[in-house]
């Protein structure tokens, strides 16, 4: 995208602005550096110089522009309700075609091009998680036609520290006597990393396969357990598949007594809704409803919770242009946790658990972070 | 500004703490006003002394610095209408000490006014004041714009809360202001010199503040009025009745129309609502109060009263009032809010003006305000990006600094002179007055460093 298409695609949205800075407290990045650049205030002040003419693109611009965390939690304390996460994403299309953009996302847009994932790892590992779990049905979970299809998402599939997300959530669909069926080696990147990263075409050929998949299987759901994976299909997808978070689905099971949550978990735990969950896609009430369900757990909100959540710092694709400002974002949240007297923080996005488990890890604090399937199967018992 | 000069500040505030990077630039170009205009470089302190050494080099360099918190000013004080340096304060952001004993806080500029609620809630304290804008303003910018909001009637402006001050003026020395104590006769009052003064005398470093025990409990009712008039009267009576609510807010035609036509709330689309709340340390204390307000809207004429009991109707009851920012900002890309302060019995006068002006210029002005000490705010909703409008938006405003004038108000309440109403100072202050600002913009700052071309100084 070049200026003059990006004038015309956000001069209208980024007028709005009326420069009132009452974003700042919410946004992420500007708390960490108390730097005007870094905040939406002044993210939209470079777009809209930048269309002016009055601003050339630079590195300068790139490093303001690519550490946005994408978390929307600006728009929500907005009076005039700049979307500026989307004025961020189409400056970015402009940043990549004046070759000004972090190197890393031209790895990913190649790494997802030549493997199909976002760790550049064999399609044919996809479901290596399946070792995690004893009872597995001999032909594994991938069958050729089922009800409902487990998108597992990149991020859970290869990455260790994760991989019991999905191993939790077979074993739940299997105590609920779902049939569904994963991908496998056929699932694909959903494309979320391409938008974040600048190039939002080249999402096209992931949806066009993975929606190719669904029609296959003969699938009327797709279940997520990553909030971002089920962001894209739910907005850009255009698909008249009914599209859950693992939360909802799990709930429905609870709420028809399909599952049940017996065993005492005696913990004080509290609630980190995940951007794309809560704020972008609008699910708040369902995780809350499995929490409370669990025996013996005493649950605390954090005093920015739901709409006014902040991120856990691994937003954006920021964790791979920036992990030292992620971290320090991912600190202020486990400080938020420690103020509110948890002890576990419960959420549902395998990007929220990597990057509180690996902060906490870091600087040795006693915290658990758990997804909520993970906490559903040790309630089952 | 030269290579030279940027050395020397980057050699006393470390290159961390400086840049000159167009897209910093450009962010410090601006407050919430319309102004705009670059610096040449921005820094932020971190200490008192480094402060004190930036002045003492502007001050023999000979370039602006202009002090600055969150950037949330309506008025375009913290705009480099020079060029210079921006004085970025928000890494100043330290809570020194609450001393609930003497009854004060010390802090550092740079702390948000949010923070400071937050941290004398426990001990059951605040710092009045009550900003729109408390989760993102500093308490440096507060002293400096002299900063009121909702809670004014009762509880007065930021100007009655601050009792010494650490300055820094330009020669780069170190002024101590006032007393920690909570009167005192001895000497200039020189604390209050420099509430308001906007960044033109000095720079703010360590602000002491008065703090107050919170009442724990409120009562609220809303009433609606067909007829402005009858509104302004309840609003005058309520305030010589010996009553002081906690708040008293007025919220006109223009306003319901707007929050209709872009909500679902269905208010009554009255002359004008009002919205009182009063405070106290049990429930018939608070009820007493209310009840006298609440007869007083009825010998007025009130078309409806609605009394609140829980939380969730207090909060409908605020609705119009909390509503109207908001919508205003999306009926247009641009929102002037206007800052008039008038006699408390002047207020249905000014609201018919404002309506009056809204349609000579074809314009749309809902107007929403703090009735109980007189201060309105016009809310002038243009398309900014179409030049007519804006100056349409000039020509408003102007006449309505005039009709302020004649009813014997000020220009504004809370939110301060900056460039946008510079040019009107000597309209509301006479030459003797103007005179005497300016010997003591002198007499502080003869080489005009400190965010020169605001508040109508220069001669």
């Amino acid at each position: 995208m070049n200026i003059v298409q990006l004038k015309k695609l956000s001069y209208d949205e980024v007028a709005k602005c009326n420069k009132c800075g009452f974003c700042l407290p919410s946004c992420p990045t500007y708390l960490v550096n108390k730097s005007e650049a870094y905040s939406p205030r002044g993210r939209n002040a470079i777009t809209r110089f930048a269309i002016e003419n009055s601003l050339d693109l630079n590195a300068d611009t790139e490093k303001a522009i690519f550490t946005c965390l994408g978390c929307g939690a600006c728009t929500e304390v907005c009076l005039s309700s700049v979307r500026t996460k989307d004025l961020i994403f189409q400056n970015r299309e402009c940043q990549v075609d004046e070759g000004f953009y972090p190197r890393v996302a031209e790895r990913l847009a190649k790494t997802l091009e030549e493997s199909r994932n976002i760790s550049d790892d064999d399609q044919k590992d996809r479901s290596e998680w399946q070792e995690l779990i004893k009872d597995l049905p001999e032909s594994s979970f991938e069958k050729e036609h089922a009800d409902i299809i487990f998108f597992v998402g990149c991020v859970a599939s290869f990455f260790p520290m994760v991989q019991k997300i999905p191993a939790n959530m077979a074993k739940i669909l299997q105590r609920g006597g779902v049939d569904f069926t994963i991908l496998g080696g056929d699932e694909w990147c959903c494309g979320f990393p391409l938008v974040g990263a600048g190039m939002p075409e080249k999402l096209e050929e992931l949806k066009e396969h993975n929606l190719k998949k669904v029609s296959d299987v003969g699938a009327g759901t797709v279940v997520f357990t990553c909030p971002s994976c089920l962001h894209t299909w739910k907005h850009l997808y255009e698909t008249d598949v009914k599209l859950m978070h693992s939360s909802q689905l799990i709930a429905e099971l609870l709420k028809d007594g399909r599952i049940e949550l017996k065993k005492d978990i005696n913990a004080v735990a509290t609630y980190h809704d995940p951007c794309d969950l809560g704020r972008n896609t609008g699910v708040y009430e369902e995780p809350r409803e499995l929490i409370r369900a669990v025996p013996g757990l005493e649950f605390l909100e954090l005093p920015m919770n739901r709409r006014f959540s902040i991120c856990c710092g691994g937003g954006g694709n920021v964790e791979m242009t920036d992990p030292e400002l992620s971290a320090q974002i991912a600190q202020m949240k486990l400080d938020s946790i420690r103020d509110v007297g948890a002890e576990m923080v419960i959420t549902g996005c395998q990007q929220c658990v990597r990057t509180m488990t690996t902060r906490a890890r870091r600087q040795k604090i006693d915290l658990e972070v758990k997804d909520l399937t993970e906490l559903v199967v040790e309630a089952m018992g | 500004m030269d290579k030279k000069t940027k050395r020397l500040l980057m050699d006393i505030v470390g290159e961390e703490n400086f840049t000159d990077k167009l897209i910093d630039l450009i962010s410090y170009s601006k407050d919430a006003s319309e102004h705009r205009q670059r610096p040449d470089a921005a820094v932020w302190a971190t200490s008192t002394e480094k402060v004190s050494a930036i002045l003492k080099l502007a001050n023999e360099e000979r370039f602006p610095v202009i002090a600055r918190g969150a950037g949330t000013s309506l008025a375009g004080l913290t705009v480099p209408e020079r060029g210079g340096v921006v004085l970025d304060l928000g890494r100043m952001n330290r809570i020194i000490e609450i001393n609930i004993k003497d009854r004060l806080a010390i802090v550092q500029p740079g702390v948000v006014y949010a923070t400071l609620e937050r941290a004398l809630t426990p001990d059951g304290f605040f710092f009045p004041p009550d900003p729109a804008s408390g989760k993102v303003c500093t308490l440096g910018g507060n002293v400096a714009t002299n900063a009121g909001g909702i809670k004014g009637a009762k509880y007065g402006t930021t100007k009655d809360y601050v009792l010494a001050l650490e300055v820094v003026v330009p020669d780069g020395r170190i002024l101590r202001t006032g007393s920690k104590c909570m009167k005192t006769s001895s000497g200039y009052d020189l604390t209050k010199l420099f509430v308001g003064s906007e960044g033109t005398l000095g720079v703010i470093t360590e602000i002491t503040l008065k703090i107050n025990p919170k009442p724990p409990l409120t009562s609220t009712a809303m009433a609606t009025f067909e007829d402005l008039e009858d509104a302004g009267r309840a609003v005058s009576e309520i305030m010589h009745s010996g009553i002081l609510p906690s708040a008293l807010e007025v919220v006109d035609q223009q306003t319901l129309i707007a929050i209709n036509q872009n909500t679902d709330l269905d208010l009554p689309e009255v002359e004008a609502v009002l919205v009182a709340e009063t405070d106290g340390h049990t429930r018939e204390e608070t009820e007493f109060q209310l009840d006298k307000i609440i007869d007083i809207f009825k010998q007025n004429n009130a078309a409806s009263i609605k009394q609140a009991d829980t939380k969730e109707e207090v909060e409908a009851l605020w609705t119009a009032r909390k509503a109207a920012y908001p919508v205003m900002a999306q009926i247009n890309n641009n929102l002037y809010v206007e800052d008039l302060s008038v006699p408390m019995s002047k207020v249905p006068d000014m609201l018919k003006v404002i309506s009056d002006i809204a349609r000579k210029y074809n314009l749309k002005i809902p107007t929403v305000g703090h009735a109980g000490d007189g201060n309105l705010h016009p809310c002038i909703s243009i398309d900014g990006t179409n030049p007519d409008e804006v100056e349409r938006m000039h020509q408003a405003s102007a006449e309505l600094f005039e009709k302020v004038i004649y009813f014997g108000g000020t220009l504004t309440g809370e939110h301060g002179i900056g460039l946008a109403k510079a040019s009107f100072m000597g309209m509301e202050h006479g030459e003797v007055a103007m005179d005497v600002m300016r010997s003591v913009k002198q007499l502080f700052d003869p080489n005009n460093i400190l965010n020169p071309g605001k508040m109508a100084l220069e001669v």
